[in-house]
């Protein structure tokens, strides 16, 4: 019994059971029905009217059943078959542009870290360089300004012996330019000599 | 003019097959009727198939997820097999009350005996499917739970009193409803017809009452022809829970 009558096929053996309804009410008086009661009682009519229903119930349960709903389950499937593949396909279309944009962020950084690797390398040496190069230069310079010293010193040494001497020379021009006497180079010198002597 | 006379069941073919009359009537055209726009409504709106739905295929898709949605909130997984059913009647009896409705028309939802058919094929269908699903078990339906002990001489009965008049307050509710409903429209017609013809000027205006009234209850007999049709098989997918789950 269970697999012949399956929920899903009982409307259709059922639709006998007005036949059997039929059959229990027409025990009533067709006349009395037509002249004085409901039209609805007229037993007259009972069998035709649950004859055509059945028929034409059935009929339009089967055709319900078989092409109308059918059709309409179709167009709803496709359309949320649709619906889903395509929220599907944008979220796949979301993850692989949301992996792209993590991997290019990720390349930059790596980018900017090498660079700033590279960057502060080139900056150690060419400080290094650069301080090397500068001690080189100050050693050089203070070389040179030993030796400018030295020749300095020497030139002022060699300069103070020949001060009186000179000096002498030029007052004894200046002497004699001026005419007065012609004044002996010893008395010059040793004037000067004096005046060089004398504390400051 | 005879209120009770729209609902008079006049043969339009006769035929008689063996002593039986089984005559095409006019309630049978109505009801082919019905059935005829209900295939055209839900058929040629799909026609298209469309993704993006015209206006008619919109209507015809949004009856059948109204009925599946009705069945699924109430019956569950188990009840997808009965959505072909409970759509059917639905169209069936919704556009054989609104097709009543036009005037001059019949209601074959007015007649006990369409609506006591379609009641009772629900009800054994329903009792059918109780037994196939629980077998004998089917009868602790009518055991209440929670009930202490000395209440259930009184509660079975009662439980299998109201089981049993399932089909007849269904089949009653739909009939009275839509013969009640008609029989007011004629009546107050009737009303505004006698006063215009029997009072004169002075008629014609007292009619204007009646006309209102009539008008009033057009309206209302539209969204009762709705509602009933909605009841009808609103009650059948929850006597078909009902059975399913047993409590």
């Amino acid at each position: 019994m269970k697999t012949l009558v399956t929920p899903a096929r009982l409307p259709r053996v059922l639709l006998v059971a007005p036949i059997v309804v039929a059959t229990l009410v027409t025990g009533g008086d067709p006349a009395v029905a037509a002249e004085g009661g409901l039209p609805q009682f007229d037993s007259a009519f009972f069998l035709t009217q649950l004859f055509w229903l059945a028929l034409i119930f059935g009929t339009f349960y089967l055709l319900v059943q078989g092409v109308a709903i059918p059709a309409v389950v179709r167009v709803l499937d496709a359309r949320d078959g649709k619906i889903a593949y395509d929220i599907t396909r944008a979220e796949e279309k979301r993850n692989e542009a949301a992996a792209l944009a993590a991997m290019i962020d990720d390349k930059i950084i790596h980018a900017r870290d090498h660079a700033r690797t590279i960057l502060s390398l080139a900056n150690r040496e060419a400080e290094s360089v650069a301080t090397a190069r500068l001690a080189m230069f100050d050693a050089r310079i203070a070389g040179q300004v030993r030796d400018a010293e030295r020749r300095v010193g020497h030139a002022r040494d060699t300069a103070l012996k020949e001060l009186p001497a000179l000096a002498g020379a030029l007052i004894q021009e200046v002497v004699v330019r001026l005419g007065e006497t012609t004044a002996e180079c010893s008395q010059v010198s040793s004037a000067i000599e004096a005046t060089l002597n004398e504390p400051v | 003019m005879d209120p009770l006379h729209q609902f008079k069941i006049y043969s339009l073919i006769p035929i008689d097959i063996s002593g039986g009359n089984v005559s095409f009537t006019n309630s049978a055209f109505y009801m082919l009727l019905a059935a005829a726009i209900a295939m055209a409504l839900i058929v040629g709106g799909m026609r298209r198939r469309a993704l993006v739905p015209d206006r008619l295929q919109s209507v015809a898709e949004v009856f059948y997820e109204f009925i599946a949605g009705m069945v699924h909130s109430n019956a569950g997984v188990e009840g997808r097999p009965f959505i072909p059913f409970v759509f059917s009647l639905f169209l069936f009896l919704l556009l054989g009350n609104v097709i009543g409705m036009i005037p001059y028309t019949f209601t074959f939802t007015s007649h006990l005996i369409v609506t006591a058919s379609l009641a009772i094929v629900v009800f054994v269908m329903v009792t059918l499917l109780g037994f196939i699903k629980h077998g004998l078990h089917f009868f602790t339906k009518f055991v209440p739970k929670g009930v202490p002990a000395v209440l259930m001489p009184l509660m079975i009965p009662l439980e299998i009193v109201s089981y049993f008049i399932r089909p007849v307050s269904l089949s009653v509710r739909l009939f009275a409803n839509i013969m009640a409903g008609h029989t007011m429209l004629k009546v107050f017609a009737g009303f505004i017809v006698m006063l215009a013809s029997g009072l004169g000027l002075v008629g014609y205006f007292i009619g204007l009452a009646p006309l209102a009234l009539v008008v009033v209850l057009v309206g209302f007999e539209f969204f009762v022809a709705a509602i009933q049709a909605y009841v009808f098989v609103l009650l059948t997918v929850i006597y078909i829970q009902d059975s399913l789950e047993l409590h």
